[in-house]
């Protein structure tokens, strides 16, 4: 669906070389999560995809032809929410569906049914101007896919939003790729990822990483240990051993055989850990 | 050989009165009617009060500074409205053209211009008027201060900012049109996009000579091609790239 091949991109303005030639692919029905911390290219990468900015180097192929090739036709088959609202505030949830819905070919017929998904249907008829933040992204949500097109775009879909808002966007989300929809998101969010995402790419400072799932990388690059609390010589301690041949290791046998043991907690390695040691940095903050 | 391509197909016509029905929504919701509702009442009161013989000087005037002064100002407020919620954003990813976008904007005002100058005009004014010429020259003066709006507001950062800018532009627009009564012979005032304005207006109440009023029409029209497509060119690589 998206084949991205020595891609770069250089800032006209400022001259920051922001996508130092990165490349991936995207297969139909899977939902591809872009994953970095603010400023490291994730957002540049997928404007350049959407076409928002122009004048990249190497390749983008979406929906089988070169983005630079694609005339404004394209948007009636890619969705795209970005991280705020993008809706007309006077107007009613209901008007902001059928104006926005009437710039397409395939115009929704049944907005009931839309505003429903994101439990918005009972407050159709309010102006989005008396909306929550979480009210304003769920319409915003159901605003980018309307049209029913192939490849969905989402920059940041729970960013901002409280756990119930969060959970509505991500069963969507999911409900989207079990239609057999394409998706990309970027997310500084490692939660988000690792529930919805089939592959990830980390990028920093405009390069990748890497590339795998969520649960490879987990189990290739992470470490899962047991962490111990004991007391030892009426000292209270605490160690963690790594998992891995947890059976054989003779430190650990001696604490269990001849301390107190307090308590013991096993534990894996986040999306999180395995980001910071392929990048060195943290994904917020 | 020669092929034919309509210009507007009916998906690409379906889009601008999308957008032409979207603006005339979002200016009535915004209020931008409710304020050319009690400016109108308050000129029809104005011109109850005055005698036919001033009515032929005021009425042209008033029915040339209303699409341009408004034009100017509601455009701006529009535009940078729009950019506020993000709407501009949201435009330029759906398949809705940048001329749709642009030419929907200059129709909504267009329309409501004239609508309230013909009301207006027909109420208020019981001389002879030469409504072809009235409609054609609102239509062309509509159109020129839109676009000047448009350009002001596509470098503007806020309202404020807008109104800061819009202002210099005004007097430098509105002065040639006083100059006009002053040396009304003077035909390098003409050249002035607003004074030809005012001249096609005024024409339709004070039966213009034909010919100039084809020079002038000609001229305002090759002036708004040239307007539009430099806005397109302008709003295109700032609005939408470098947002």
């Amino acid at each position: 669906m998206i084949h991205i091949d020595n891609l770069n991109y250089i800032y006209p303005k400022s001259g920051k070389h922001a996508i130092k030639g990165i490349d991936f692919n995207i297969e139909k029905g899977e939902i591809f999560g872009f994953l970095g911390p603010s400023g490291a290219g994730k957002t540049t990468t997928q404007r350049l995809i959407i076409g928002l900015l122009t004048g990249y180097d190497g390749q983008i192929q979406i929906l089988g032809k070169e983005r630079r090739l694609w005339q404004k036709d394209i948007f009636e088959k890619i969705g795209v929410a970005f991280d705020f609202p993008n809706l007309y505030l006077k107007l009613t949830a209901l008007e902001n569906l059928k104006l926005i819905g009437s710039y397409y070919k395939n115009c929704p017929k049944d907005f009931d049914s839309l505003l429903d998904m994101v439990g918005l249907l009972s407050d159709k008829h309010q102006r989005v101007e008396n909306f929550s933040k979480g009210m304003k992204m769920r319409l915003n949500f159901v605003r980018s896919i309307m049209h029913d097109p192939d490849v969905m775009f989402f920059d940041e879909p729970t960013s901002g939003l409280d756990p119930v808002n969060a959970r509505i966007i991500k069963e969507q989300i999911q409900y989207m790729k079990s239609k057999g929809k394409t998706i990309f998101l970027t997310t500084h969010n490692m939660t988000v990822a690792e529930q919805l995402c089939d592959h990830v790419a980390f990028i920093n400072d405009g390069v990748l990483s890497a590339i795998d799932t969520p649960s490879n990388l987990m189990v290739e690059h992470g470490n899962a240990y047991v962490k111990l609390r004991y007391v030892h010589n009426q000292q209270e301690m605490e160690t963690a051993f790594p998992l891995s041949g947890l059976g054989d290791n003779n430190a650990f046998k001696e604490i269990l055989e001849q301390d107190r043991i307090i308590t013991i907690h096993s534990g894996e390695a986040t999306l999180e850990d395995v980001f910071i040691k392929f990048t060195g940095r943290k994904l917020i903050g | 050989m020669t092929s034919t391509k309509p210009i507007i197909s009916d998906a690409n016509g379906q889009r601008l009165l999308s957008a032409l029905k979207a603006d005339v929504l979002f200016q009535f919701k915004q209020g931008f009617y409710f304020v050319y509702i009690i400016l109108s009442l308050f000129y029809l009161i104005i011109f109850h009060q005055l005698d036919s013989a001033w009515l032929s000087y005021v009425i042209p005037v008033v029915l040339f500074m209303d699409p341009s002064v408004l034009g100017l100002f509601f455009i701006g407020g529009i535009l940078l409205l729009e950019k506020e919620q993000g709407i501009l954003s949201l435009i330029y990813v759906t398949p809705l053209r940048i001329w749709e976008y642009i030419l929907s904007k200059i129709i909504s005002l267009c329309l409501i211009s004239l609508m309230v100058i013909l009301l207006i005009s027909l109420i208020a004014y019981k001389g002879a008027v030469n409504y072809i010429y009235l409609i054609i020259g609102v239509i062309l003066t509509s159109i020129f201060f839109t676009l000047i709006g448009f350009l002001v507001a596509t470098s503007s950062k806020s309202v404020n900012d807008f109104f800061v800018k819009i202002i210099p532009w005004m007097m430098v627009l509105m002065l040639p049109c006083v100059l006009l009564g002053f040396y009304p012979n003077l035909l390098l005032l003409g050249l002035v996009p607003s004074v030809a304005s005012l001249k096609l207006v005024w024409g339709a109440y004070h039966a213009i000579n034909f010919w100039e009023f084809i020079m002038l029409v000609l001229y305002m029209t090759v002036l708004n091609i040239f307007l539009l497509k430099y806005t397109y060119a302008v709003f295109q690589k700032k609005m939408v790239l470098e947002n």
